[in-house]
């Protein structure tokens, strides 16, 4: 019995000590992550909202803009910190994947808006301050529940005034639900299921909250991903056949049906072989041996690929390592990011994907150079869409309560409405639905352009003509 | 139907498949346990080739080599430090490996966030065989694979350690009056466990990629795969592993890879409903 008890508690040590070691892993990892962040991202967000002195940095500016105007127009680079006494910050809630790059991205983007705008004294005098709760949206496997809960948080527990954020469309529409509840305007800056603005119009009373910012819903990526088709079959006329590869997502099973009744008008011949014309794979696939071959025996010249998630990082090492004779084409979220040609070891050449015009890496106005320069200057990469999205969240959210005077949720959503504000984007208007509305010319709307995977941190845009260099087949075709 | 394409992916996949649930099949037929982290070492197999190949400087055939020593004595971490103490109890064994299981995943996850990585091939180029276009990578997978796995079955067959490992499989307690130290045959058996899915994990990586939750696929592979061919049998885990594969490939193929992540589950649900025993199982559960 003794022995027996001796055993048993050695064991029960050895447990302790494994559940030790993990815990010691996941500090190191933790404060690894936290460590390698830039300054002013810890600063700026040490903030509570239980104190009444705010910390905040600031980029001191050569250009002074005030808020009411729309986005600054910061030129210079050097960040101080500086503290505000006695005076009860503003509390932006930033609700999305934060260990995932597109939740990394918005977080970021809204540090560097508010950094900005608090070296302009803040709103309404009051410095605007971060608060942060992870759904974990960009894992798949991950329950729409527990994206609710981190709302839940943010508006009960951390008490932001207005939320930023969001990811994939199935999280967004559910927390969509919770806006008659909460009245606080959340500011999309990732999902683009055209039905989210839909609910506006069907019950505005009820979910007038809700706003699209970043990206153009669904319908617009298609009218602009469809649009490149076009100019393609202008400057590559003999490459005709087209495989659709899609997620099983809402939004693609909304957008493929667009893409078949174009596309063949446009002179393209759908060549998938499945009966509803396209081939949709499970998100979170990890193996595209099937589809790769199926486009290979289709003769397809184009695939147009469309993925919301890190899947396509597999998807576009399998096209490439078996050189199958497709371009991929499309709309490939993954592939957004400078990091994905590190995580397809380089496969990502070739690839072109629609992003908004802001993201080529070309800035198309003064304001995006200087988003460009700060936000890779801070960060040490470049920013994907949800970082444009929730740096121009943060603006349009500060420039309604100034207007408003007020952070009552209700009260600000007929200013934000009426925003009309230059980003990185192009010039951002909302319409009936709330959506962002795009224009192919990005001095009157929300804009997207094409662009080709050429190098390490390297696009070539390749669409809209205006800005087109040409595109480059791989060698195996 | 495309034929050559089944046939070619369908085996090259099932190899692995095999190896891969070889570990679960030898923890459940010798040791009574069922480890529901068994696909957590096929994860950490796939990480561990990772970070040994791009951090640390060494080889792809070194990273291998090592990422199959770190999964062997994690399987070995795992009996000693969480199972052992409540292994008289089934349900709480099941229970401490899947919390272990989602555990690991949190903390990888922490470590190199929610993306999956991908390691570099340790061999690069496509072959044709039967005119169908794979990488070779696959093909070693496969082929170390196969290797792999007649090698532990000719361990469980041939050596000494391989007679204690199928006496304690057929009554543990015969065994240990007969001297065989049962506690240390478990050991042996979670270690291979744990090696046989890492090794499974660190050749399928490169061509997967391998994110913080690919234990669960790879657990329930694993689960059809052993329920189909029989509670510790291996030729049942080597003939399972190619039927699962096959019909896998075979439903991505003519109807849609939508439906690939169901073959695994129907099997256990036909394989529990149908022949509880497996294939070539003795003992019905």
């Amino acid at each position: 019995m003794l022995t027996r008890r001796s055993g048993m508690a050695r064991s029960a040590a050895i447990a302790v000590l494994i559940v030790i070691v993990i815990a010691a892993v996941a500090g190191v990892a933790s404060y690894y992550y936290v460590s390698t962040a830039p300054a002013s991202t810890s600063t700026s967000t040490s903030t509570s909202t239980s104190t009444a002195t705010s910390t905040a940095t600031s980029v001191s500016t050569s250009t002074q803009t005030v808020i009411s105007t729309g986005i600054s127009t910061i030129t210079s680079t050097s960040i101080k910190t500086v503290t505000s006494t006695g005076v009860q910050p503003i509390t932006f809630g930033i609700l999305g994947p934060l260990t995932d790059v597109t939740g990394i991205d918005e977080k970021e983007g809204a540090e560097l808006a508010v950094t900005e705008i608090n070296a302009h004294g803040g709103v309404l005098g009051r410095p605007l301050q971060l608060v942060y709760e992870d759904t974990q949206e960009a894992d798949p496997t991950i329950p729409v529940s527990t994206g609710l809960a981190a709302m839940n948080r943010i508006v009960t527990v951390d008490h932001a005034q207005v939320i930023i954020g969001g990811e994939r469309s199935d999280v967004v529409l559910a927390e969509e639900q919770q806006l008659p509840k909460y009245k606080v305007p959340f500011l999309d800056t990732g999902a683009a299921d055209t039905s989210l603005g839909q609910q506006v119009i069907a019950n505005y009373s009820l979910y007038k909250y809700f706003f699209m910012v970043s990206p153009v819903n669904s319908t617009a990526l298609a009218t602009g991903l469809i649009s490149y088709y076009g100019y393609f079959h202008y400057v590559e006329p003999n490459l005709t056949k087209v495989y659709i590869l899609a997620e099983d997502i809402a939004v693609w099973h909304a957008l493929v049906p667009v893409l078949q009744a174009y596309l063949p008008a446009l002179g393209f011949t759908i060549v998938n072989p499945q009966s509803g014309g396209a081939d949709y794979f499970p998100y979170g696939s990890t193996d595209f041996t099937t589809q790769m071959s199926n486009v290979r025996s289709s003769g397809a010249q184009v695939i147009c690929i469309l993925a919301a998630g890190q899947d396509s990082v597999q998807l576009i090492q399998t096209w490439a390592n078996l050189q199958v004779p497709a371009i991929p084409m499309g709309i490939d979220v993954a592939s957004e990011s400078p990091s994905f040609w590190g995580q397809t070891n380089g496969a990502a050449k070739y690839e072109t994907i629609e992003v908004g015009i802001g993201d080529t890496g070309t800035p198309i106005n003064t304001i995006g150079a200087n988003f460009y320069q700060n936000y890779s200057k801070y960060y040490n990469t470049l920013p994907i869409y949800t970082a444009d999205g929730a740096y121009e969240s943060v603006y349009i959210a500060a420039q309604a309560i100034e207007k408003a005077g007020t952070t009552n949720g209700t009260a600000l959503i007929p200013y934000i409405e009426k925003t009309n504000m230059t980003g990185p984007d192009g010039v951002i208007t909302f319409d009936k639905s709330h959506n962002v509305i795009y224009n192919p010319d990005y001095t009157k709307g929300a804009a997207l352009s094409m662009v080709q995977w050429t190098a390490y941190n390297a696009y070539t845009p390749v669409w809209p003509p205006t800005v087109a260099k040409p595109i480059t087949l791989p060698p195996w075709m | 139907m495309v034929l050559p394409e089944i046939f070619v992916f369908g085996g090259l996949l099932g190899a692995v498949y095999a190896l891969l649930s070889l570990g679960f099949s030898l923890s459940y037929g010798v040791a009574r346990i069922l480890n529901l982290a068994h696909g957590s070492f096929y994860m950490i197999g796939g990480y561990a080739y990772y970070v040994f190949l791009t951090l640390s400087g060494v080889n792809s055939v070194e990273s291998l080599v090592l990422a199959v020593a770190l999964t062997f004595l994690l399987g070995v971490a795992l009996y000693l430090g969480l199972v052992r103490p409540v292994r008289s109890a089934p349900v709480r064994v099941l229970l401490i490996t899947l919390s272990a299981a989602i555990v690991v995943q949190e903390v990888v996850s922490l470590a190199f966030g929610d993306r999956g990585v991908g390691a570099p091939f340790i061999v690069g180029g496509i072959s044709s065989p039967l005119g169908v276009v794979v990488e070779n990578q696959r093909i070693l997978a496969a082929v170390v694979s196969l290797a792999m796995f007649l090698g532990v079955w000719l361990l469980i067959r041939t050596t000494k350690l391989g007679r204690a490992v199928r006496a304690v499989a057929q009554d543990a307690e015969a065994a240990s009056l007969m001297g065989i130290n049962d506690t240390r045959i478990s050991l042996v058996t979670l270690g291979l466990s744990g090696a046989t899915a890492g090794i499974a994990g660190a050749l399928l990586g490169p061509l997967t990629g391998i994110s913080p939750d690919a234990w669960l696929n790879a657990t329930v592979v694993a689960f059809a795969v052993v329920i189909l061919g029989g509670l510790g049998s291996i030729p049942g885990t080597f003939l399972a592993a190619f039927l699962v594969s096959y019909s896998q490939v075979f439903v991505a193929f003519e109807i849609s890879s939508s439906y690939e992540i169901i073959v695994p589950l129907a099997v256990i649900a036909v394989a529990v409903l149908v022949r509880p025993k497996g294939l070539l199982g003795r003992v019905e559960e």
